[in-house]
């Protein structure tokens, strides 16, 4: 092995893509994006749900039965 | 295909082809903080298009995606040329500073920092079939095959590459 083969060889060791970088990529790609219309549905969602839970309860409901 | 299923059809071609796309994107565009951000645009695309690629065999998948590679160095090409026209080129050392090093590893990555310097100085085509060679660990036949050149087109550029170092660094090729 040359001097110019171990220093290409030292070389290449600094210019690899990391292993960190690599799976960074891989994750970004695969990884499922949302739907264009989330954060609607979201903020649709939780308005029903908090609407739902401080709706004024039905009097009647609450009557002794006849 | 299944999430799942495509995931793992995917990971496969990535596995495969990562290491020389980005030895490619490396040594065409000598970026080394750009270069993954083209290899995930290329990885983006096979994303897109897996369907189709996993029907045809290794090679066309090779020669797939080093097209779509090649295209967006072009891209790159082009956006650099409107840049360099507003902004001033700014060059970042590639290799990390020697400070506070032992002496021999110090002397070795003062060395490496010319070589890295004298790769920069080559022409574009032979730093490129170098960088594939040495980074993405290709042989000739497979750069060949990536790059649609004949393999002794590359054996020739790998060897020129090797003489014009060896120059620059005052040692054997």
């Amino acid at each position: 092995m040359t001097e110019l083969d171990q220093l290409l060889a030292a070389w290449a060791s600094t210019q690899r893509l990391s292993m960190d970088v690599a799976e960074r990529i891989r994750t970004e790609i695969v990884t499922p994006e949302l739907p264009a219309n989330w954060w609607p549905d979201f903020a649709s969602r939780i308005t029903d749900t908090i609407v739902r839970s401080s709706r004024i309860p039905n009097v009647t409901q609450f009557l002794p039965a006849a | 295909m299944n999430r799942d299923e495509r995931a793992g059809r995917f990971s496969s071609i990535y596995d495969e082809h990562r290491d020389a796309v980005h030895a490619y994107f490396l040594g065409r565009t000598s970026d080394r903080d750009g270069a993954p951000d083209l290899v995930q645009e290329t990885f983006l695309r096979v994303w897109r298009r897996l369907e189709e690629l996993v029907e045809v065999s290794a090679d066309r998948q090779r020669a797939w995606i080093f097209t779509v590679a090649r295209n967006l160095t072009i891209d790159v090409y082009r956006s650099r040329a409107t840049a360099a026209a507003a902004l001033p080129q700014v060059q970042t050392p590639s290799v990390a500073p020697i400070h506070e090093q032992p002496e021999p590893q110090a002397e070795l990555t003062e060395r490496v920092a010319e070589l890295d310097k004298a790769i920069s100085g080559l022409p574009e085509k032979l730093r490129t079939t170098l960088t594939m060679h040495a980074v993405g660990g290709m042989n000739s036949a497979e750069i060949a095959d990536a790059l649609q050149e004949p393999a002794g087109t590359i054996r020739y550029r790998l060897s020129q590459a090797r003489r014009q170092l060896a120059d620059a660094m005052g040692s054997q090729a």
